[in-house]
């Protein structure tokens, strides 16, 4: 017991304490419950007076319940983050808290927990009635579970959002005006998404095949696209609102931005390219009762893709008055924590970024480390899919093995790998004069680079190669390595394999972007190396004159 | 312990705390003394880590406030001018979220909520709802989640502020039973005297500037040798009161004569064993006086003075 009271989250253990106890929670609590248990009555009992087949009540049901699920969440959930953090600020009990040495993070994370907590009794309240549909068939438990996964998962997403909303917000009012909007409209677009899914599932009629969109044939594709990525999604989309939330929480303004803009770089713009492409797809092919063509996909995927080389470009470039961490500090507090065998601190995110991240420079290499992982996971996961589970159907794997060159997915790691680590030095070169150039001028300059010189350039190579749009098309993907995990979602058979031949025959092309990408990047690294150190030692000369001066006195 | 070096801050264009330098030695109770709006509250959260200096350095003991808040948190206690409380939650339970907070083991954490609810004499009440107490037993609350993590410092802004005279004596005997545990204790108010019988050194500050800053002897031998004394003489005669005051203010070293009543009010820029000289003068010409009283300047009095009664 004495283990696990280390690990509770104070917060969160208030948060517990206080609204349970409320009547409003009792009321919502059973309120909800009951509207759920009377619509799917009434719909049993429509359903049986149509006499409809046992197997189709139990399909219809399991529909009914999802969508009451959805409308609780948008409508209850929001209800128990959307003034957490504003609410203390008003109550004047966020300084106490403050001043308790509860970090940022403790206090968001905490909030989370309790609002957390909150909604999942709600969402474990309702399975004893999905089991009413379960008793009619139709449906299985794996569905059911996949069904749960992603509730639980949206679930999160939305009681975040608002958590960052109400750190954001200034009022109790307008955090919770601004939650309910972002919510709705969040939820239009997302639970009608969702709906359709489980509706295509389980009905094989004339929409069957909307929104498997790229998921192709085989159960396990269908699974992956249907089900394994929306929780994929909203679960790493949950860590923007967090960083938000918990940028906006710091007393000081230094190093601020810092995680979030690993965050953007790494996983937001990869997340938001796939959800993006995937949805869009989706959208055209509600629409046109037919399936996007490939070459839309591309074009889809580009834009995206650009959208998020933008994210990691803001992500990379460093902000005005950025201070540079010295890896002495972090080792000496490293040192410290794990004499005093504080575990969980050391790997507590200030310190763990703390090595890679704050101060624009580090964060630099550490977004190139992030990407190599990111690849290094992707590259695996094929990996065991094709050789341990026999799934060979991507279009990723499948292309290299028809190409014959098998140090393709290697090679494309690594162009990955450097065309980040190239373009996130630049952008920290820039940043330590982000004083004198100003941040948008930074970015401008960046963007002119990139599409001026950097990627027609790429693209001109890969033209004269292949010719043709498409080929430049492609090399967005070399913009961010998540694009992997888009191509793992297209099978084989919705393309005839020609337009793809790019990506074959290029090997050759991919050594000399790499090289030139390395060195480049090398070259800025040292020079960032030096200037960061130069930064340094003025600013521990300045803190010991500082320090003599008041000695003295 | 504390210390403070051209501490400022500014709210858009408005300087609230301007270049603020002085130290508090360990274990005094320090008494930081301003008119409204004179920057305490601004400089005290500075102090607390909550806001962000705009230059100069702070530093409790030793950690500096900027660089080092985590550390400056854990040895010190800060209670804040106005604060919250929790709905639905005891005040045991608001105590043990706040040492849980602390990280205070789970061995000794019952005991330490014990002894601190001992000390605030919170004992009896520790099952009733923060949200039923009344203010004083609020700040009592406060002072005890404060004292959880027996910091060295503390820090408390205008706590006096809202109790009942009662409360305040027995606030008074609290601190003192603070600096017999040794404790450093940084404490706001705008009314000097309220503090002075236990305070050992003060700071003045007035629209965000430090007017005077030491223990208090000093600061009252400072003032004194201003050869301050107030005098108030009472005249037997009304008719003569106007020739008295003419007297009077030709006299050397007096200002700011005036009539109130049957007595004339004056300021003398003396020491007391020089009052003779005035009323010489008024022998002298026969005024029929019936009564003299002088003041020295107390504390309420320097604090007048020094401060200039502007409001910013
Ligand atoms: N967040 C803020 N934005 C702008 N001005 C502020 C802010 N906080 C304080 N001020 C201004 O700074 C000045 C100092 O305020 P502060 O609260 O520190 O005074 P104080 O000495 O604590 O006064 P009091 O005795 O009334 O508590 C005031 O004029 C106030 O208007
Ligand atoms: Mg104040």
């Amino acid at each position: 017991m004495e283990f696990f009271d280390r690990y509770i989250n104070p917060i969160h253990l208030l948060g517990l304490r206080s609204y349970l106890r409320t009547k409003r929670f009792l009321y919502t609590f059973n309120i909800s419950v009951l509207l759920m248990v009377s619509a799917m009555l009434l719909g049993f009992f429509f359903m049986s007076i149509e006499r409809m087949p046992t197997a189709q009540i139990g399909k219809n049901l399991f529909m009914i319940f999802s969508i009451m699920q959805y409308v609780i969440i948008g409508l209850v959930f929001p209800a128990f983050s959307c003034t957490a953090i504003i609410s203390e600020k008003e109550g004047k009990t966020y300084d106490l808290l403050v001043t308790a040495n509860l970090s940022s993070g403790d206090i968001v994370w905490g909030k989370f927990l309790s609002a957390y907590t909150h909604s999942a009794m709600f969402l474990i309240s309702s399975l004893p009635i999905v089991m009413m549909a379960f008793l009619f068939g139709g449906i299985t438990p794996a569905l059911i579970m996949i069904t749960y996964a992603i509730l639980f998962a949206y679930a999160a997403l939305i009681v975040m959002l608002c958590l960052s909303i109400s750190s954001v917000y200034k009022t109790i009012t307008r955090a919770i005006i601004a939650s309910y909007i972002v919510v709705i409209i969040i939820n239009s677009f997302i639970s009608p998404m969702l709906f359709f899914l489980l509706y295509d599932y389980l009905h094989d009629s004339e929409l069957a095949r909307f929104f498997i969109a790229i998921g192709g044939y085989g159960s396990l594709n269908v699974f992956l696209t249907v089900y394994i990525v929306p929780v994929f999604v909203f679960l790493s989309l949950i860590f923007a609102p967090y960083l938000v939330a918990k940028n906006s929480l710091r007393t000081y303004a230094n190093n601020r931005s810092t995680s979030l803009k690993v965050y953007f770089t790494c996983v937001g713009s990869g997340i938001l390219a796939i959800f993006l492409t995937y949805y869009i797809n989706s959208i055209y092919m509600f629409i046109g009762i037919q399936q996007l063509d490939y070459e839309m996909i591309m074009m889809v995927g580009g834009f995206c893709l650009a959208i998020a080389g933008i994210f990691g470009l803001i992500g990379s470039l460093g902000f005005a008055g950025e201070n540079p961490v010295p890896e002495r500090f972090v080792m000496k507090r490293l040192s410290e924590h794990l004499k005093a065998g504080r575990i969980r601190r050391v790997f507590a995110s200030k310190f763990f970024l703390g090595l890679l991240g704050p101060g624009s420079y580090r964060g630099a290499r550490f977004v190139t480390l992030m990407c190599f992982g990111w690849t290094a996971i992707y590259l695996l996961a094929t990996w065991l899919l094709i050789e341990k589970f026999g799934v060979n159907n991507t279009v990723f794997w499948r292309n290299y093995e028809a190409s014959g060159y098998m140090e393709y997915p290697i090679i494309s790691a690594f162009v990955v790998v450097s065309f980040v680590y190239f373009f996130s030095m630049l952008a920290s070169f820039l940043s330590f004069r982000i004083r004198q150039i100003g941040f948008r001028r930074a970015v401008l300059f960046c963007m002119l680079l990139f599409l001026t010189i950097l990627l027609p350039l790429y693209s001109l190579f890969s033209m004269e190669v292949y010719g043709g749009f498409h080929a430049s098309i492609l090399n967005f993907q070399y913009l961010s390595p998540s694009m992997c995990f888009f191509w793992s979602f297209i099978p084989i058979s919705q393309f005839g394999g020609s337009k793809f031949s790019c990506l074959i025959d290029g090997v050759p092309i991919h050594y000399i972007g790499i090289g030139v990408y390395f060195s480049l990047g090398f070259l800025l690294d040292l020079l960032n190396y030096r200037r960061s150190r130069k930064m340094w030692n003025e600013l521990e000369k300045e803190e010991k004159e500082i320090l003599e001066s008041m000695d003295k006195k | 312990m504390i210390l403070l070096k051209d501490l400022t801050k500014i709210f858009g264009s408005f300087l609230a705390v301007d270049h603020l330098s002085f130290e508090v030695p360990a274990g005094e109770i320090f008494g930081f003394i301003g008119p409204n709006g004179a920057g305490k509250t601004t400089t005290i959260k500075m102090l607390a880590t909550l806001l962000q200096p705009d230059s100069g350095v702070a530093r409790i003991d030793g950690h500096c406030v900027y660089t080092d808040p985590e550390k400056v948190r854990q040895v010190m206690g800060y209670m804040p001018d106005y604060f919250g409380t929790y709905d639905n939650v005891t005040i045991h339970e608001f105590l043990d979220f706040f040492a849980r907070a602390y990280r205070i083991p789970a061995k000794t954490r019952q005991s330490t909520i014990d002894g601190c609810m001992e000390l605030t004499d919170l004992k009896k009440l520790q099952t009733k709802l923060v949200s039923s107490l009344s203010k004083g037993m609020k700040q009592r609350l406060c002072l005890a989640k404060t004292l959880l993590h027996n910091p060295k410092v503390l820090i408390l802004d205008e706590p006096a502020a809202g109790l009942d005279p009662r409360a305040r004596i027995e606030f008074r005997s609290l601190l003192k039973e603070l600096r017999n545990m040794k404790k450093t204790v940084f404490i706001s108010s705008h009314i000097l005297t309220e503090l002075s019988d236990i305070v050992d050194s003060v700071a003045i500050v007035e629209k965000g500037r430090l007017v005077v800053s030491g223990d208090l002897q000093t600061i009252s031998r400072l003032s004194s040798t201003q050869n301050h004394i107030d005098l108030r003489i009472r005249i037997h005669d009304k008719e003569q009161i106007e020739s008295a005051l003419g007297i009077v203010q030709q006299t050397e070293n007096v200002v700011n004569a005036r009539v109130e009543n049957d007595s004339i009010l004056m300021e003398y820029n003396e020491e007391i064993d020089k009052m003779y000289l005035v009323l010489k003068q008024l022998v002298n010409a026969d005024i029929p006086v019936t009564e003299v009283t002088s003041s020295q300047s107390n504390l309420e009095d320097i604090f007048m003075r020094v401060t200039q009664g502007e409001v910013s």
